[in-house]
Parts: structure tokens; sequence; C-alpha cells
């Protein structure tokens, strides 16, 4: 007598994970910014993604000529409290476009800025690992300098962080939308004698005005406009990092 | 497979490339065409550095740009003009890449090792590049595109700057990677693909003119090159009516090989080469850049 075969049907636990492995197989899950930036952490040797070679040297540099050229801009030590604010409104973004430019111009004149778009990582997130390094450091930076300013002189160091917190961000949020269009080089130029030519005019046209109107404006609202600027550059940063490389190359070659 | 179709570039008037449709699999081509008729356009479009004005180009079906990080992954590239730190040490430049291509440290510093074994310049690898010469610059490019083991290598002009050793050592490194991957060499020396290449891609007006393998295109001129000798001072007049692939010495007379519909008394034919389709083939091409 034949016996009737019956077929051994997988568990439940077994399908689930067949299911599983086919989805993550066919559908593979996408990497947030944050994981990818901290796998980009991980992997980069440190000194070459954010330390190159004459980087310090040259940003220093120029802190030093801008900062003693705004110094003596500066009037009489009466109001040196509020002219802190204006310098630091030009300042923080200053250092923070030093930084993250000189790399970026440094590989189109070395002739690495080829090789390297066709790599896996563009140059787009790296630009915007190095974009996330600076505007915190720049920010703790320019917390400490306030504090011990504050030492010295008379300023309301809560008030003067907060300046200094959205001139930067807000600054950087702007620069990233610069950098994702055509002819990114011209724009940034341009973009940076608006924010500096812009603030110079507006401090030069009237000074009492213009440092009252940073001044007297409460601090809620620096709070309010800071987080504000960092929730908006924190955005603009990762649509920067996700944007498509495709053709880039085209976009950095063209013609101012 | 690497597919290539219907593929036109084009820069405002200015046409680069017009329909140019390949497909590639594993082995060697080389993209053979004078200066200037458009084998960086393609390269840099297979790089995605560029995109095409029309056509696509797909890897294993799916469009390159989309693809984006997934197929970046599998590329190596050495562009023709290879930009360095200079005061990197090949190693260091190479971690850099390496990390830029997402290889993790301990497998990059292993492979690092590996392919400057690979380009002999192991003895010299912490030394700073700003002190070596054009042709140790370049093997730091070729070990660079072997880095990440790639599936699609593209070389744009990689023996510019070796000498004939390390031209036939690029050879035998290119011969044997190619069994497994798409390899990409694009030259004007016609002997850097000669004898290593499965098949020859000729661009000419802007156009795919030959995508074969070198005997096939050898035999389009077949009974068409020939040998003669002349007086020196026949030399000019024979230029004139022919077209003159090479001239040689040879006691006291010249041996001009030479192109011709027909066969004349006095005249040898010869095997053609691949040089003599080059020659022959954009005689009439002026080159740009």
């Amino acid at each position: 007598m034949k016996t009737k075969f019956e077929p051994k049907l997988p568990t439940e636990a077994e399908i689930d994970r067949q299911i599983a492995m086919i989805m993550e197989k066919g559908l593979p899950r996408k990497q947030s910014m944050w994981g990818m930036l901290g796998e980009m952490w991980r992997i980069f040797p440190k000194k070459q993604l954010l330390f190159e070679r004459g980087e310090i040297l040259f940003t220093s540099l120029l802190l030093i000529i801008v900062a003693a050229q705004l110094w003596y801009t500066i009037e009489a030590p009466k109001e040196i409290t509020d002219s802190w604010a204006a310098m630091l409104f030009l300042i923080s973004p200053f250092l923070f476009l030093a930084l993250t430019g000189f790399s970026t111009i440094r590989k189109k004149l070395e002739g690495t800025l080829e090789l390297e778009m066709t790599m896996k990582y563009t140059v787009y997130q790296i630009l915007a690992i190095r974009m996330l390094f600076y505007s915190i450091i720049a920010s703790i930076v320019h917390a400490g300098c306030i504090v011990i300013a504050a030492q010295f002189i008379a300023m309301d160091v809560f008030k003067m962080i907060s300046v200094a917190l959205t001139g930067l961000f807000l600054f950087a949020t702007g620069l990233l939308y610069v950098l994702r269009g055509r002819g990114p080089l011209l724009k940034t130029i341009l973009y940076c004698i608006g924010w500096f030519a812009g603030n110079f005019v507006l401090f030069g046209q009237d000074k009492q005005v213009y440092t009252q109107v940073i001044m007297q404006l409460p601090n809620a609202f620096y709070i309010m406009i800071a987080c504000i600027a960092i929730s908006l550059f924190l955005f603009g940063l990762q649509r920067f990092f996700t944007k498509q490389q495709g053709g880039t190359f085209e976009c950095l070659s063209s013609k101012m | 497979m690497l597919v290539i179709e219907n593929v036109t570039k084009q820069y405002g008037d200015f046409i680069a490339l017009r329909n140019i449709s390949l497909s590639l699999e594993n082995g060697v081509y080389g993209l053979l065409a004078p200066n200037g008729a458009g084998k960086s356009t393609l390269i840099k479009m297979l790089a995605t550095l560029i995109t095409p004005t029309a056509g696509t180009i797909t890897y294993n079906g799916r469009d390159i740009i989309t693809l984006g990080e997934e197929y970046r992954e599998k590329l190596g590239y050495l562009p023709q003009h290879f930009g360095y730190y200079r005061h990197y040490t090949p190693v260091q430049y190479l971690q850099y890449l390496a990390a830029l291509k997402g290889m993790p440290k301990e497998q990059a510093a292993d492979r690092i090792d590996e392919v400057l074994e690979l380009v002999a310049l192991s003895d010299v690898k912490k030394k700073k590049m700003r002190k070596f010469s054009g042709g140790m610059i370049q093997r730091v490019g070729i070990a660079q595109a072997l880095l990440a083991d790639p599936q699609i290598l593209i070389l744009d002009e990689p023996t510019a700057g070796l000498d004939p050793k390390e031209r036939a050592r690029f050879r035998h490194i290119l011969s044997n990677l190619a069994r497994t991957r798409i390899v990409l060499l694009s030259t004007h020396i016609v002997s850097d693909v000669e004898s290593i290449a499965n098949e020859i891609i000729m661009i000419k007006n802007k156009q795919l003119l030959y995508q074969k393998d070198v005997a096939s295109i050898c035999a389009t001129m077949s009974g068409c090159i020939f040998e003669t000798v002349v007086d020196f001072a026949d030399v000019a007049d024979f230029a004139k009516n022919y077209i003159v692939l090479a001239e040689k010495q040879e006691a006291g007379r010249m041996l001009i090989r030479f192109m011709a519909e027909e066969q004349k008394p006095h005249w040898q034919p010869v095997q053609p080469t691949l040089e003599d389709v080059f020659l022959v083939e954009y005689a009439q091409e002026s080159t740009v850049g």
C-alpha cells in the first residue's frame, strides 16, 4: 500500500525570515544622511578630510587680516561692545567659508577634482561633512571667544553668542543654496561680497541704528532666529548631501 | 554589461559626439582616435562626469546616472590629466582615495601595498610625490584606478610618460585583469592596445567607425597596403599621389609604406596593421586640442 506523501511545510518563523531576506535584497534600506556621515567619519583619515595642509595657516592669516581691518574701523572704546556685535556677524561666516572653500578651490587648482568626482562619495558629501564639522567648531570657538572677551568688556554674553550663531548659520544656509546651482564659484564670490558689503553699508550708513537693531532685539528673538537658522542649515545640508553628482563636472567647469 | 545607446553630446552648436552606440562586456577595449576626436568626451560620460545630450548609458540595464554611487563603486578611472597633491606620499594619497571609494581602513591598507607592488612603486611609497618623475606619477594614477578592484576600469591615455618596459608591464597587468572586468583604454598610441585588445573602437567624424577585433579591422585594408623603394627626389611627388604611412632610409633610397587602391609593378603588398588603418582613416581629419 502506498503511503501518502506529506510535504514538510516551513514554519511561520522560517517564512518570516525568508520574506525579510527577500525584502532586504530587493528593497535595500536607504541609509540616512547621519548614517552615511557616521560611516564616512569612521572610514576617512581625519587629517586628509578636515585639516589639509596650509589650511590652518591660510585661515589664520585671513582672520588676522579681517579682524585687524574691522578693528581699525571700529570707533571709540565706549562703543566697542556694539561694534563687537557687528564684527561677530561679519567674521563668523568668513571663518566658515575659509575653512570649507579652501579645500574645494585647491582641488580645482591641483587638478584632483575630476578624479575625486568619480568616487563613491561625492564632492557634495565631502563638502557637507566639512561644513558640518566646521560649523560645530566655529560655534564652539565663537562661544569661547565671547566668554573670554566678556571678562574684559561689558557685554551680554548670551546675546553675543546668539548673534554669532545666527550670522554663521544664516550665511551657511545661503551658501548651501548657492553651491547647488551652476557656476558655484562665481555665485559664491558674489554671495560673499553681497553679505559683507551689505553689512558694511548698513554699518556705515547709520552705525547707531545698525548696532541698536542688533543690540535692542530681545534675546528670545535671537534664540528663535538662531534655532531657525540652524534648522534651515541642517535641512539645506541634507539636500546638499543627497544631491546627485551626475554632470556636476560640467557645472564646476562651466565658464563664469 | 555596459551599453551606450544612441549617445550624442553637444555643446551649444558644437557636436562632440553623434549617435554613438556600443556594448561592452568583460575584456579589453581599445578606444582609438586622434586627438580631439571625442575620446575623452565619451570617457567622461562613462565616468559620469558629464551627461549625454541625448541617448542613454546603462550598466546591467540601469542608467548609470540614476545608479549613482552604486555605479561609481564599481568604477576605476584614470583621467587624462591625473591630478595629485604634491606634498602627499603615494600611501597617503591612496589612503585618501580609498576612503573616497568607501573602502574600510583595514582593507585599504593591504590593498594599497598590493597595487603599489603591482606598479613597482613599493620602494618609494613613503616619499612625497613632488619628487616623482612623470612616469612615477602616472603609475600612482594607475594604482589608484585599481585600488577598489573595480568591475569597470576606464583609463584615459594611461601610458603617457611610461617607458617601454613600464608600458609592457602595464599591458600585462591589463591582460590579466580583463578576464573578469570591462577595461576601456583610450589612447592614440596604437601599440598600447594592438596586442591586448579584444575589440577596437574607432571614432571618426564624431561617429562610431568600428567596434571590431584587430584582425577584422586590418582586413578592411587587405590588398591596399604596399611597400616600395623610391629615390629621395621622388618622395615628395609620391606623397602627393598616395597616402604615405611610413618612410625608412635604406641603401641610399627611401623605403615607403603606403596605401593605394590598386597594385602597380615594383610594389610589394604587405599585411595591413592597425596603425596603417589608423593613419589611412584619419589622414584627412584635422586634430583639435
